[in-house]
Order: structure tokens, then sequence, then C-alpha cells
């Protein structure tokens, strides 16, 4: 509070960087995870489906906040009980991950000497990519609007 | 100018055409995949996905457009190498033009290797990610 000669001029700040550093790591994640959803979204719509449709269904994400690797080898596995499923890999903390549980779904992807690729999560990962920063920073900025946790991503079905 | 994708694919194709060195190493180059009974080694490139660059008032001042470039054949990595590394000489920091538009930049990311198996005998793919700069015109 200052007085001048005029009157009485009242400053209010409101400092959120306690709660900032307390959720963090927590806002970072949830916007990783929003970020990954939406790539996750975009791979499954771009995905060849074939005739069982079992590829698109093999469509995961993991992250700090999400696995849906179980889900989506049980999808799989009911539309094309032929497919393998493929380990999902080893992830630290903050890694995140968009994968095809089906194994045939390297070879569709990235083509072979008598195929064509079709490389739809890549395509998802380049047209989508700039959605990490975009969903990490608002997470993050959400503190300083004295917000609370937003939610994270979508579950993809 | 919407036919980025197609600017940064002939601009491709001339720079790999202009490699004598590599010409003589391979059969040909192709575009998503060769026709059937190619014989080894041969250059296949498949579009892999673009994005604009974009500033404010979504003036676009270029797009980002992502190959994956590959030396194939039924042999060994080492007898790919040659020809991988004459791509990469003929795509890593080129730039120039293709048909009056400007190619800024062509930068590899990352590289890429793969054993193909089959019943009769392993395919190998030897090559990289290229990210060619076409700027807005």
């Amino acid at each position: 509070m200052m007085a001048n000669r005029s009157g009485i001029t009242l400053t209010v700040q409101f400092n959120h960087l306690p709660q900032l550093r307390k959720e963090m790591r927590q806002r970072a994640n949830i916007g990783l995870d929003r970020g990954f959803a939406t790539i996750q979204v975009a791979a499954k719509a771009g995905a060849p489906v074939g005739e069982t449709g079992g590829l698109r269904a093999s469509v995961y994400r993991v992250t700090p906040l999400h696995n849906d690797y179980a889900t989506a080898v049980a999808r799989m596995l009911r539309l094309n009980p032929n497919a393998i499923p493929v380990e999902p890999p080893r992830l630290d903390l903050t890694g995140a991950y968009i994968g095809l549980a089906a194994d045939y779904g390297y070879w569709v992807h990235n083509g072979t000497h008598r195929m064509p690729a079709r490389p739809f999560v890549m395509e998802a990962l380049i047209r989508n990519q700039d959605n990490i920063q975009v969903e990490v920073i608002r997470a993050i900025e959400g503190a300083a609007r004295g917000e609370g946790l937003p939610r994270g991503g979508q579950e993809v079905a | 100018m919407a036919n980025e994708v197609g600017i940064a694919e002939g601009f491709l194709a001339a720079r790999l055409q202009a490699n004598s060195t590599l010409m003589s190493d391979i059969t040909d180059y192709y575009s998503g995949i060769a026709p059937r009974e190619t014989p080894g080694l041969y250059v296949v490139w498949s579009y892999q996905g673009a994005i604009d660059d974009e500033m404010f008032n979504n003036v676009r001042i270029a797009t980002t457009v992502t190959f994956l470039v590959e030396v194939i054949g039924p042999t060994t990595f080492k007898n790919l190498e040659a020809a991988a590394d004459q791509v990469d000489d003929s795509l890593h920091r080129a730039s120039g033009t293709y048909n009056g538009h400007r190619i800024a930049a062509v930068v590899r990311t990352s590289p890429h290797a793969t054993v193909e198996p089959m019943f009769e005998q392993e395919w190998r793919h030897l090559g990289g990610y290229y990210d060619f700069y076409v700027v807005a015109g």
C-alpha cells in the first residue's frame, strides 16, 4: 500500500509461485499427456483399417499419467485374434510414447521392399508436435492464473 | 502455394539424379515403392508428413516436408553404405530451387536402418529422415 498526494493507491498482487512449485511436475505431465492424446487421436484416424481394424485398435499411448497398452492389446485381439502383441518400451518418469501393439504394425508403418510405407503415426506426430509444447505451457501457465489442475488427456477408444 | 510436398519431392529426385556416383551404384530411385522384381540396390523415399511454419496473422513462411529416404537391397548393411552415403551427400545441407520454388535447406534429422526378414533372403534398408524447408512463395 502506497500513499501519495492524490490519495492512496492499493496494489494487490497474487503470488502463485508456491502453488506452481508444488504442482510443476504434475502440470507438465498433464500437458504432456494432453499433447500425446491429440497425437494418438490423429494416429488412429490415419491408421489403415484393413480387414479387421486391429491395427487401428492397437495404437496406444504411454505417458506418466496414462497407459492404455493393455486396453489396446485387448481391443486388437478381439478384432484380430491372429495378431501378436509387441511389448511396450520401458520409459522413465518423464517419457511419453505412441506405439503400435500389433506385431505387423512396424511393417505397415515403414513398408517393406514389396509394400509401400503408411507412416500414419509419424504423420500424426509431425502434424501435432507443436501441441505438446502448447499443452505443457498451458497447463503450467494455468497456475499463474490461479486455476486448479487441468484434466489429463482423453481416453481414446 | 499448395504443392510443397510435390516441390520437395521433385527437388529430392533432382538431387539424386544429379549424383552420378549414386546413379552408378543403384538400379534406380522410386517414390513410395519400387516395381516388383526390381533388383537391389535401389532408393525409395516415402512421405512422412509436413507442417507449416507460420508467423502472426497466419502468414506462411515455409513448410517443412519430411521424407524417409532409404537404400534397399538383399544384402548387408556394409554393401548399402556407399549408396546411402551418396544419398546423404546429395541431400543433407542441400539448398536450391525447383521449378522456381526455393528450398532453403535440407536436413537429415535421424538415420534409419531396418532388416526385413524374408524366407529366402534378408532385405536391408539404410537411410534417414530428411526435412525439406520449402519457402512460401
